[in-house]
């Protein structure tokens, strides 16, 4: 089970994510906009962030940018799009420890992913 | 030697065109024919007056045997009413008789002479006058008795007329003047045609000058003439020989000069085609100085035209663009670079394609492809931004049905949820779909305008009671006032339909629930006036203008969380452009908005023939 902040403005696709994200056991927390999501994060340790990237207040890209200093708990971040310059989301965020999904995407894939990302980390890296 | 002429050449001559040269030989056929009818005409002229003459007399004779008997009645009435008492008052009466024209002798006596002094009748003349010997001319001669008042015959009286002779001589006098005038004038024309057959050489001569002189050129015949004109004859051949020459060898210089001017000429024709060519040309030699720059290439650099000459380095302003024309040095053949060239406060975009790259040569071709840009710019964008929207309501579709088909959706609320999500999305991709075509279709020009007269009020009508549904949907109270008498407007019906639909849309859109929306018509001088407006959540003033902008949207949770494809406001301006009409919005963030719609009257003969319609 992961900790999620979910930062979306579009209502339904919020709604989806959290239902999925919910029905497989994660506490998930919502905002509408960049600002609301950092706000969040910085309330409490996440392990995860799925964020949109155009948004009221604040951009996906934005928030991807302070996202891992306000939270350091933070693994990974999923951007969900549905802009067609991913290449530049990619080049503009830190690639290794950011996905870019584009949309529509399958929110099963999605849980899929997420479930990776939570897997606990192999001994040997909690070592070194 | 002779030559005769071609048919095609006697045609030419025989229909000449009207110029100086035809009228002149018109004018010499004239002449000719004057002088045969003149002579004809006076000979027919002196038959007609002698035939003329002799009729005059006929009648003047005939005239004088009717008259004659008649005076001589009367002039023995006056003889015996006149008192005679001598032979002196007898011939002073005589005298009087023969002042008579055509009376040419008088012969009277009286034979008794009374006692009271007259003279009364007798055997024996008493009393006698006889004129002089009778005139040659007499041709008639006639008598008759003097009588008294009791019909006596006391005396006899003779009269001797002349009448207007036919003299013989007179006419063979006539006779022989013809003679002599008509044998003159056969003379006169048997020259004259003579004179014609042998100056008919000249004539040609003439006619080939004349013709030469009018542009045509001439039949170079030689000809063939014996006698007196044959010398002209002979010096005309001659002549023609020599232009005969002449003309063969003007042509030889001429065939050898359009070779010649064929080379040069071509040069100068492909140097001016390529001053004027709306792309520019550089070329730069091996030290990159310029060797050519026509005058687009001019204008797009920003070079003079003193520049040519120079290196372009030192010619251009900006030397990075210099360095990035010189770069393309060995570039291929075809090988582009667009360039960014400031021009004052403009940035064009130049296109340069390599037409040669070698090493001394560097042939470039410049284009101001600013315009293409822009329109692939904003192509891009227009597309980038359907994705965008055509990804959202996707996104959804996809998510909520992939929901459905999973064990954990146990809870048939949610699988409702599920079902409307889909449902509202699809009609969302429907309306953005139908938004982007008429965009395209607006912008493509081919979204032209079914003009006829709309009765405002029907449509406005018939528009509210279909956004009734959306507004009981969020108990939101429509309104609308109307005035009785509303002008018609000449518009496309589907259009405007269109325009009331987005606006009133909007305004049920961006209302909370239970709240109302108000449309209001007014005309102003004959200009109809609408008015939508809604108590929602208001636009700020710096979005006024960018509303109406293809996919904008204002920034701000409330609009983010309505639906909406950015297309509709801009679809509106454009129709109301298109039908000369005009859109604007007054509002105040969080008090709601007015949409103020102008559109132009029905122009009078329009509503006429509405009328009659």
């Amino acid at each position: 089970m992961a900790r999620i902040v979910i930062a979306e403005d579009q209502a339904h696709i919020r709604h989806i994510l959290m239902m999925w994200l919910g029905k497989h056991g994660h506490e998930v927390v919502e905002a509408t906009n960049g600002r609301a999501a950092l706000e969040a994060l910085s309330k409490a340790p996440a392990d995860l962030l799925i964020t949109d990237v155009n948004m009221p207040e604040m951009d996906g890209i934005a928030l991807t940018h302070r996202a891992f200093e306000v939270c350091p708990s933070l693994r990974h971040i999923f951007v969900v799009t549905s802009r067609c310059d991913q290449h530049e989301i990619v080049a503009q965020v830190e690639a290794h420890r950011v996905t870019v999904i584009p949309k529509p995407f399958s929110p099963k894939q999605l849980i899929k992913d997420v479930e990776t990302v939570c897997q606990p980390l192999p001994v040997a890296s909690i070592a070194n | 030697m002779a030559q005769k002429r071609t048919p095609e050449k006697s045609e030419q001559l025989a229909n000449p065109p009207p110029t100086g040269a035809a009228r002149w030989r018109n004018g010499g056929v004239v002449r000719r024919h004057t002088l045969s009818t003149g002579a004809v005409v006076l000979g027919v002229a002196l038959l007609a007056g002698l035939l003329a003459s002799w009729l005059f007399e006929s009648q003047a004779n005939a005239r004088l045997v009717n008259r004659a008997p008649s005076l001589l009645r009367l002039s023995t009435q006056l003889v015996s009413r006149s008192p005679i008492r001598s032979e002196v008052e007898l011939a002073r009466l005589a005298e009087e008789f023969e002042r008579i024209p055509q009376v040419r002798g008088c012969d009277i006596e009286i034979r008794t002479v009374l006692a009271d002094g007259a003279v009364a009748p007798s055997s024996a003349p008493a009393i006698r006058y006889q004129s002089q010997p009778a005139s040659t001319a007499e041709t008639l001669r006639l008598s008759a008795p003097i009588v008294d008042a009791a019909g006596l015959a006391y005396g006899n009286m003779s009269l001797s007329f002349a009448a207007v002779e036919y003299s013989w001589w007179d006419a063979r006098l006539w006779v022989g003047l013809t003679i002599i005038v008509l044998a003159a004038c056969v003379g006169l024309f048997i020259f004259d045609r003579r004179a014609q057959r042998a100056l008919r050489p000249l004539e040609q001569v003439q006619q080939n000058l004349l013709a030469y002189h009018d542009g045509v050129e001439p039949a170079l015949d030689l000809l063939a003439v014996q006698g007196g004109a044959g010398v002209i004859a002979d010096a005309w051949n001659t002549f023609i020989q020599g232009v005969s020459e002449l003309r063969r060898e003007v042509e030889r210089f001429r065939c050898r000069d359009a070779i010649q001017s064929a080379h040069t000429g071509g040069a100068r024709v492909s140097g001016q085609v390529l001053e004027r060519l709306p792309v520019g040309v550089v070329r730069l030699d091996e030290r990159d100085v310029i060797v050519h720059a026509n005058r687009a290439a001019c204008t797009l650099l920003t070079l003079e035209s003193s520049a040519i000459g120079s290196p372009l380095v030192k010619s251009l302003r900006e030397t990075e663009i210099a360095q990035t024309l010189i770069s393309l040095r060995g570039s291929p053949c075809g090988a582009t670079r667009d360039l960014k060239i400031k021009s004052g406060a403009a940035t064009s975009v130049v296109r340069t394609t390599v037409l040669s790259g070698g090493t001394e040569e560097l042939l470039l071709m410049l284009q101001d492809v600013s315009q293409t840009v822009e329109a692939e710019q904003a192509r891009d964008e227009f597309l980038a931004h359907i994705t965008h929207e055509l990804r959202t309501p996707l996104t959804n579709i996809r998510a909520y049905t992939e929901t459905l088909t999973q064990d954990f959706l146990d809870d048939e609320q949610t699988r409702r949820e599920c079902y409307n999500v889909i449902m509202s999305e699809t009609r969302r991709l429907t309306k953005l779909i139908e938004d982007v075509l008429s965009v395209s279709q607006i912008e493509s020009g081919g979204g032209r305008l079914v003009r006829a007269p709309v009765r405002v009020e029907e449509l406005l009508r018939q528009t509210m009671q279909e956004m009734q549904a959306a507004a009981d949907a969020k108990q939101i109270k429509l309104g609308l006032k109307i005035p009785s008498k509303v002008p018609m407007v000449s518009g496309d019906k589907h259009r405007l339909h269109q325009v009331w639909t987005n606006l009133i849309g909007n305004a049920i859109k961006y209302t909370p629930e239970g709240r109302s929306v108000s449309v209001e018509v007014e005309s102003e001088e004959g200009r109809l006036r609408t008015r939508v407006t809604d108590t929602g959540i208001g636009i700020a003033p710096e979005h006024h203008e960018k509303i109406f902008e293809k996919f904008y949207r204002v920034d701000d949770p409330g609009v983010a969380a309505t639906e909406g494809t950015g297309l509709g406001l801009a679809i509106t301006r454009e129709i109301l452009r298109m039908h000369g009409g005009s859109i604007r919005v007054e509002s105040e963030l969080g008090k709601g908005s007015t949409f103020v719609i102008d559109l132009p009257p029905l122009r009078s003969i329009e509503r006429e023939a509405a009328r009659k319609g």
